[in-house]
């Protein structure tokens, strides 16, 4: 079976739901297929000699990150869409069904990131949790450091399936850092997006 | 039934008037419109004037910002004999009738004192994005279902981009809160 047929395969049978993105957003598939115009736009902006090398980190990246969709059941990844690396906004939104383990519930998963992660209620019907999430790495000996954060709404009708998103903010890298407005505005737009989820009626 | 009355911004707000006056206002919507606009401000005014004399609304108010591009409308319904409904569920009902969507509408609850009631936001199919999987709708409408004296009052603001209805939405929030029902009063008086 194809990755994309199993994308789809882990997908079936799931309800549709609406997202308003801000104005300049986009979604993208999980085989990030839908990427593939812009990276090629990018890469040919580059100086001639380091295409193929960049070229070649970029087709990486992309087998890396279409494993981890199909390994994490991503449905959607959303993100502004600029196209101008001076536009370029360093904040994105993965959505994906999260399964509870073999004989448990999603209530049950929820309990457990209260417990364990600090999870709180974002809306005033308390039916998205929502923790704390932030990451540091080490990438090519510099210290990257991102921003995010977790988030679990029930689905309808599966009462062991969520839709979780996970935003990534890049906060910084190095001695680089992002602005705390600018990452608290960043925080606050993921928060809406999520908040504006609406399940289609059956 | 006494008269539903509100004191529009003037600032904001330009009340519709009703058929005997339509063609000198929609003259002067032209001729005061920026060139640039004119096309813009003729649609919105005649699609104004058509909700105002098709139907038995109470008014009809239209925002017109040309700079903004921002083209909004509030069709708003007294009904007699009607009383305002008494919970969320009751408010989400006549919203969904009135702005059909596949996603149900989602109930925000208002007290500006003498006038209560429900904001229901509602994404619009028409123009969504994507696929059946993840919708992306690009535009919103709004409904309030308000109470004002026991009287239910339904206002319904045109389908706008998500932000634009943000800001027109405290506009209009504004005007409910001036909701009144008089004997023997002139509606938008």
């Amino acid at each position: 079976m194809s990755l994309r047929a199993e994308l789809v395969e882990s997908g079936r049978g799931m309800p549709g739901f609406a997202v308003l993105l801000p104005d300049g957003w986009e979604a993208t598939d999980a085989d990030f297929g839908s990427l593939r115009p812009r990276l090629d736009a990018v890469v040919a902006q580059l100086p001639a000699a380091n295409r193929a090398v960049v070229r070649e980190r970029v087709e990486a990246m992309l087998a890396a990150a279409r494993a981890e969709a199909a390994r994490a059941d991503v449905i959607r990844a959303f993100a502004p869409a600029a196209l101008d690396p001076q536009d370029y906004v360093p904040v994105n939104l993965v959505a994906s069904w999260l399964r509870a383990p073999a004989g448990g519930s999603l209530q049950d998963l929820g309990a457990g990131l209260i417990a364990n992660r600090g999870a709180l209620p974002l809306d005033p019907g308390g039916t998205i949790l929502r923790w704390s999430a932030d990451q540091e790495a080490t990438v090519e000996g510099g210290q990257v450091q991102v921003a995010g954060s977790g988030y679990l709404l029930p689905v309808p009708g599966h009462p062991t399936v969520g839709l979780m998103f996970r935003s990534q903010i890049l906060r910084g890298v190095d001695d680089a850092v992002l602005a705390a407005d600018g990452e608290k505005n960043l925080s606050l737009l993921c928060d809406a997006i999520v908040a504006s989820v609406r399940w289609r009626r059956g | 039934m006494g008269e539903l009355i509100f004191r529009p911004d003037p600032a904001v707000w330009q009340v519709v008037p009703p058929a005997a006056e339509a063609a000198d206002w929609y003259e002067r919507q032209i001729a005061q419109a920026p060139a640039a606009a004119r096309d813009a401000v003729a649609a919105a005014s005649a699609l104004a004037l058509r909700a105002r004399v098709d139907t038995e609304l109470s008014a009809v108010l239209l925002l017109i910002d040309p700079d903004a591009e921002l083209y909004a409308m509030l069709a708003i319904a007294a009904l007699d004999g009607v009383p305002a409904p008494d919970s969320a569920e009751g408010a989400v009902g006549i919203a969904e009738a009135l702005v059909r969507s596949p996603w149900p509408a989602e109930p925000l609850a208002f007290d500006f004192g003498a006038v209560t009631g429900w904001r229901m936001t509602l994404l619009d199919e028409a123009g969504a994005e994507g696929d059946a999987q993840v919708a992306l709708p690009q535009t919103v409408s709004t409904v309030y279902v308000a109470d004002a004296r026991r009287r239910c009052v339904v206002v319904t603001l045109s389908s706008l981009l998500p932000l634009a209805a943000a800001v027109v939405q405290t506009h209009a929030e504004r005007l409910i809160a001036s909701f009144d029902i008089a004997e023997g009063a002139t509606p938008g008086a």
